[in-house]
């Protein structure tokens, strides 16, 4: 029997997947148990939901065992995916052999899957009983058929379909071809070269549509290598576009072996078609192209120049440098022309080329003829030498840049500002902070000190602003604040906070609306302390956004982010700003999130947003542990005002339940409880009875005299462990023992306990040993997760040395036991203990062992 | 069309070369060359189809539109209000009535005119409804997941190929700058050797229920059969049909995880230039509130999926880490590194948000005159999708996994591999 390590949930789980996803590589299930489980769904009547789960699972698990009971479904309109899912999946003769079976039995649409399902097998034994669908009076049939037959891919199948060229309607025929070209591709594969290319020659004879023949002929060129050159030239030749582009496809696709085929062909070419030859050649980066490509760049009419240029920029960078320069040259002839478009194409190449490798000796060269142009009489070459000095970050141009910046000529002016932002260094920062100081009204000058100090070391540069800000006008402090953020960092935010905190209003305005937007979640803190501390209300609102507003967009930790929301709500003065957290709530959930939301019901302002929120996540199929959700539900159920969210609550609570309870099936679990009897446990059975389906000890009006157990028959290692309690009385204790060991005799136990009660809910005690909690959530937060008076789930669970214990989905243990004495393994007992007016009731007990 | 063409062209002048100081590939192809000089003559222009458009497909449409050379002339969708917006959308920009409209994509499919769809449908749609433009002929630009299995991805690609098309995913943070410069810093070497690559992931959520049955609408408003696909049976519930059929297992891509995945785990392995493989294991780590899976290249070099701690540069950010310093970046524009030295060499920030497919539309385009392969090409993605839904699997199975990225199968793992595929619901064959 193979017991395969088995985790998912993932037939039915959308909820328990948050906390049990993550990595239980110890969790076993038997397969050959489950797919007998789910073969009997099969046979059942159950629904039709029920029966497609069964499909999936056992697509994922199932055995031939299966396969009888899956096939009867390969005909049934709704569950007939389902079971082609599962039959693609198992492996085996019996799956292969019930696709084939079904094609004679299988009808219309289904019968078409059936054949999908054979074609994704590749089962080529089928291929005697597909060829004579490929004529069947259903096209589609047929047409699946011949797409099997092409994926199936061998050489009888390779006949089948040329026997088939020619016959049929137009769009069996295109498949038919495409079959072939399927089978031409596996052939060559696998090393048969010759059938392949009789399969793409024969496509490319017959009648068929243009788009399979290209892509045959393409196919060929490509198969032949070398030998297909002559091919690809007579395609290059022709009229037609369409073929043209295919055969270029064709090029690419055998990359440099096809360069001077492409050179060969192009000077008979149109200007048209000679453009998109030397994009393909320069894209296969051959050093061959060059000559040809430089030609075009600089002899060439317009539109062909303008694409060699670009294809320069992308063959030169890949050249060695001795290759470059001459590229270079050609480029800088290039600038001093006329056309825009041309000009802005050298340019852009030259500033790809000189940032390309930042210790060539390229870089020097252009800065050097960049400096020329810049020097140069000729107010359009001027021009280009200072957008290019800006482009290429050329430092050495920056004194003659911050000259230009005053210059007469309009033109001229802005764009040796605007270049300052690619040549400014450090050391140049101040004249260019100065700069855009004296102009606050212009954006060219603020654009540019922006760009520089993108680039620029950052705490330097931000303390360069910083100080810019002591002599400034208020103008010029907006325009330093605006710098700073930007920039960010620790002294950009210090500073923007202190401005935040001035008493000018216009300063108050920009920090805050700054401050609103930063990146960094750093800022929080701030924002916290002006939201409680301004004195402008309208500020103060600003600064409590912008608070919230980092837990919404910027990431946190879950811990975090709860803190900010905690705080907001508490400070918040509007519903404005409460929404805001709901929002925040709803996007991250997670176990703390869900909790806190859940605690938020209690409060009859909040109580709908909250109970909003949990129904939203429930009906989103969010993934939250299903005991977690569901008590949260329940709560919004019994405290809600709101009928709507009240019944909608309900509904996804039913659902939730149901579907937990399948995904505990499927994982194996067992009842250890009938409701009924004491079967399986022994105990002192004046305390412990049967109520109502219960186990209930103690009582509310006497003392239990001493502590009771009733102990499970069977022994447990490693297992997870779900049960429900309620606790009464005013104080109460309780717990369930587990590897636990009878003391002969005793009312005692000694072993780990999962302790409930006043002070001690979800803690680790161990019981009669070393008689201490080992782990627990901190005293004040451990009844957070209770609901008192009420019944709440326990899941328990033991693996290897690992002990976990959640309440209602809380996790409030995560122990590893150390001491390697301790026996990992023992009974279970439930336990109401003694000295105490208390009674406890157990239900619903139930236990898989992994 | 002749004035909208002058000004888009000066425009797409202006952003392709911003665009050339920054990528290597594609070659960004200047509009005269692609004769988009002014008004583009009708036989050049490139006929444009849609099938399933709505947000997102039609903030991509939308940039699609803007291009000179290219004609919108149908949109295919199960939802008459969705045709009728779209049509509306195009018509205006057209300045025309002409784009037609078809419940049934395999209309628009049969067109001898279209040379081109946009897919943007549901995860469920786009391998099934991308391999038949291929077979029709069509090149195809479809939104991401392109594919919902790790064996539809492989099929998706193999028929690309077999039918000679061009394809182009809908990962559009290759053709956005920060990310090109980001992974350009780590193929550089100027990070030192790279150990590390961070990708982010949302939420993962694998939902197996199905909503309570409500009747059927009328296939003229909403054909439910239709909107179902290949996907399997399932009874009609309107919230699928408004967006709600995320993280359910038959529509949504690897519990969620490819709805990021997609685009930071392809950045990731362009950054490390590893587009021709992908890591070979995949482990989910117990980290509480997070789902964070260590992949592993055979090179040794990690790849860490995550949800959280980031630095807050927007949404999908990457992280490479080398041993001489880090950058991280996303959809904000921003970038951060690990010192000055690095920022020395940032490019300006862009103001063009990881969101915008401008440049990643263009590119195809351009890709469908010269017969090249776009940045987001079927190779690439088909790396990138079967290594996220390898993570997926992984994240499923609770356990480490080992991937053989020559044969693409999970190695001695008989449960992964029959997680690989799923079947089609009939009559849809491909």
């Amino acid at each position: 029997m193979s017991a395969i390590k088995f985790h998912f949930a993932l037939l039915f789980s959308a909820c328990l997947w948050m906390n049990t996803a993550s990595v239980n590589a110890d969790d076993k299930i038997d397969t050959t148990k489950e797919t007998s489980r789910l073969v009997k769904v099969l046979n059942s009547n159950k629904d039709t939901y029920a029966k497609a789960m069964a499909c999936r699972r056992l697509a994922a698990i199932g055995d031939q065992s299966a396969v009888e009971s899956i096939a009867k479904y390969l005909g049934d309109e709704k569950l007939a995916t389902y079971a082609r899912s599962a039959l693609e999946n198992i492996p085996g003769k019996a799956s292969s052999a019930a696709l084939r079976g079904a094609l004679k039995n299988v009808q219309g649409n289904q019968l078409v899957g059936v054949i999908n399902s054979i074609s994704k097998r590749k089962d080529s034994q089928a291929t005697s009983d597909l060829i004579p669908l490929l004529s069947d009076k259903n096209t589609k049939v047929a047409f699946a058929a011949a797409h099997a037959l092409g994926s199936i891919g061998t050489k009888p199948a390779a006949n089948a379909l040329l026997a088939a060229i020619g016959k049929g309607d137009k769009k069996l025929q295109g498949e038919v071809g495409f079959g072939c070209l399927m089978c031409a591709r596996s052939l060559a594969k696998q090393g048969d070269k010759k059938t392949a290319l009789a399969l793409t020659e024969a496509v490319n004879q017959a009648n068929l549509p243009k788009n399979i023949k290209l892509a045959a002929t393409q196919l060929t060129i490509v198969l032949k290598g070398e030998a297909g050159l002559g091919l690809l030239a007579a395609e290059l030749k022709t009229k037609d576009l369409q073929r043209f582009r295919s055969a270029l496809q064709a090029a690419r696709d055998l990359g440099k072996v096809s360069t001077p085929t492409l050179i060969d062909v192009y000077k008979n070419l149109s200007d048209e078609r000679k453009t998109l030859v030397i994009a393909v050649l320069s894209l296969s980066h051959d050093s061959a192209a060059l000559p040809l490509i430089r030609e075009a760049a600089t002899k060439g009419a317009a539109p062909l120049k303008l694409q060699a240029i670009y294809a320069l920029g992308e063959l030169a960078p890949s050249l060695d440098e001795k290759a470059q320069f001459p590229v270079a040259t050609d480029l800088f002839d290039l600038v001093k022309q006329n056309d825009s478009e041309i000009v802005t194409a050298a340019q852009a190449v030259l500033a790809k080329l000189s940032s390309n490798q930042p210790s060539s000796k390229i870089k020097p060269f252009i800065a050097m003829h960049t400096r020329e142009l810049v020097e140069s009489e000729g107010l359009n070459q001027q021009l280009t030498g200072i957008q290019l000095a800006g482009a290429c970050r050329i430092s050495s141009a920056t004194p003659a840049m911050l000259k230009l910046a005053q210059h007469s000529n309009a033109d001229v002016k802005q764009a040796a500002i605007k270049a300052l932002g690619g040549t400014t260094s450090s050391a140049d920062l101040p004249q260019l902070i100065a700069l855009a100081l004296k102009s606050v009204n212009d954006p060219t000058a603020s654009d540019a000190l922006k760009a520089a100090g993108s680039r620029l070391p950052l705490e330097k540069t931000a303390k360069m602003l910083a100080d810019a800000m002591q002599d400034a006008s208020t103008e010029q402090k907006q325009l330093l604040l605006n710098q700073l953020a930007a920039l960010g960092g620790e002294t950009a935010l210090k500073t923007v906070v202190e401005a935040a905190h001035s008493n000018q209003d216009a300063l108050q305005n920009t920090a805050t609306d700054l401050l609103g937007k930063w990146v960094t979640i750093d800022v929080a803190p701030p924002l916290l302390e002006l939201a409680k501390n301004l004195d402008n209300r309208k500020y103060k609102i600003r600064s409590l956004r912008g608070y919230i507003r980092v837990a919404r967009q910027l990431n946190m930790t879950p811990a975090q982010r709860l803190e900010v929301c905690r705080n907001t709500l508490a400070m918040a003065e509007r519903n404005d700003e409460k929404k805001l957290v709901f929002e925040v709530l709803r996007r991250y959930p997670n176990p703390k999130a869900v909790n806190y939301t859940t605690s938020l019901l209690k409060d009859k302002q909040l109580n709908v947003p909250a109970s909003a929120i949990i129904v939203s996540w429930a009906e989103r199929g969010t993934p939250i542990d299903a005991d977690l959700l569901q008590n949260a539900l329940q709560q919004v159920v019994a405290t809600t005002s709101n009928d709507n969210l009240k019944q909608r609550a309900a509904q996804q609570q039913a659902r939730i339940k149901g579907q937990a309870k399948q995904d505990e099936r499927g994982l194996g679990f067992q009842s250890l409880f009938d409701g009924k009897s004491f079967t399986g446990w022994h105990g002192n059975e004046k305390i412990f009875r049967i109520e109502n389906g219960e186990i209930v000890a103690g009582s509310l009006d006497k003392k239990v005299e001493r502590n009771e157990f009733l102990r499970s028959n069977k022994e447990y290692d490693d297992f997870e462990l779900k049960l429900e309690f309620k606790l009464l009385g005013e104080k109460t204790n309780a717990g369930v023992q587990i590897r636990t060991a009878e003391i002969p005799d005793h009312h005692e136990v000694i072993g780990y306990q999962a302790d409930l009660g006043n002070g001690y809910w979800g803690c680790l005690y161990d019981e009669s040993r070393r008689k201490k909690i080992l782990a627990g959530p901190p005293k004040d937060q451990r009844d957070l997760p209770v609901r008192m008076n009420d019944w709440n789930s326990y899941r328990i669970r033991c693996s290897g040395p690992r002990i976990q214990i959640w309440i209602n989905g809380v996790q409030t243990v995560d122990f590893t036991e150390e001491d390697t004495q301790i026996p990992l393994k023992g009974i279970i007992a439930l336990q109401i203990h003694g000295n105490l007016v208390n009674q406890v009731h157990y239900r619903n007990v139930r236990l898989r062992e992994l | 069309m002749t004035n909208k063409s002058a000004l888009n062209r000066r425009d797409f002048m202006k952003t392709a070369a911003a665009a050339s100081t920054v990528f290597s590939v594609p070659t960004i192809i200047p509009g005269t060359a692609l004769g988009l000089n002014g008004t583009v003559a009708p036989s050049e222009r490139i006929i444009l189809g849609g099938i399933g458009i709505r947000r997102r497909g039609g903030y991509v449409l939308g940039h699609m539109l803007e291009q000179p050379d290219v004609q919108f002339a149908a949109i295919a969708d199960v939802r008459a209000d969705q045709r009728k917006t779209v049509k509306a959308m195009a018509d205006k920009q057209n300045g025309d009535s002409k784009c037609d409209t078809y419940r049934d994509f395999r209309e628009l499919l049969a067109r001898d005119d279209i040379d081109a769809v946009l897919i943007a449908t549901g995860d469920r749609w786009h391998a099934t409804a991308s391999m038949m433009a291929a077979e029709a002929g069509k090149d195809v630009y479809s939104e991401k997941p392109c594919a919902i299995s790790i064996e539809l991805a492989r099929r998706l690609q193999q028929t690309i190929q077999r039918t000679g098309r061009v394809f182009q995913a809908g990962t559009q943070r290759r053709n956005v700058s920060n990310f090109a410069h980001a992974s350009k810093l780590a193929q550089s070497g100027q990070l030192g050797k790279i150990h590390t690559v961070h990708a982010s992931i949302y939420q993962l959520i694998d939902r197996h229920d199905w909503l309570p049955a409500e009747p059927e609408p009328d296939p003229e408003v909403v054909d439910w059969n239709m909107w179902l696909g290949p996907a399997p049976w399932r009874p009609y519930n309107h919230a699928y049909v408004d967006g709600a059929w995320r993280g359910h297992y038959d529509f949504d891509s690897g519990a969620k995880l490819l709805d990021w995945g997609a685009h930071t785990l392809d950045i990731c392995q362009w950054a490390l230039d590893a587009d021709h493989t992908m890591p070979v294991t995949y482990e989910p780590k117990d980290v509480p509130d997070d789902n964070v899976i260590e992949c592993v290249y055979e090179n040794g070099i990690k790849l860490v999926m995550r949800r959280n701690g980031w630095m807050g540069l927007g949404t999908c950010p990457v992280r490479f880490e080398g041993e001489a310093g880090w950058v991280e970046t996303g959809d904000s524009g921003q970038t951060a590194v690990s010192s000055d030295q690095l920022r020395a060499s940032l490019p300006s920030p862009s103001s063009i948000p990881g969101t915008s497919p401008k440049f990643h539309v263009r590119d195809f385009f351009n890709c469908v005159k010269t017969r090249s392969k776009p940045a987001a090409n079927e190779d690439v993605m088909a790396r990138s999708h079967i290594a996220c839904h390898a993570a997926a699997i992984a994240w499923k199975l609770g356990r480490k996994v080992k991937f053989d990225p020559v044969t693409e199968e999970f190695v001695n793992d008989d449960e992964a591999n029959r997680m690989r595929s799923r079947a089609m619901r009939e009559p849809w064959t491909v």
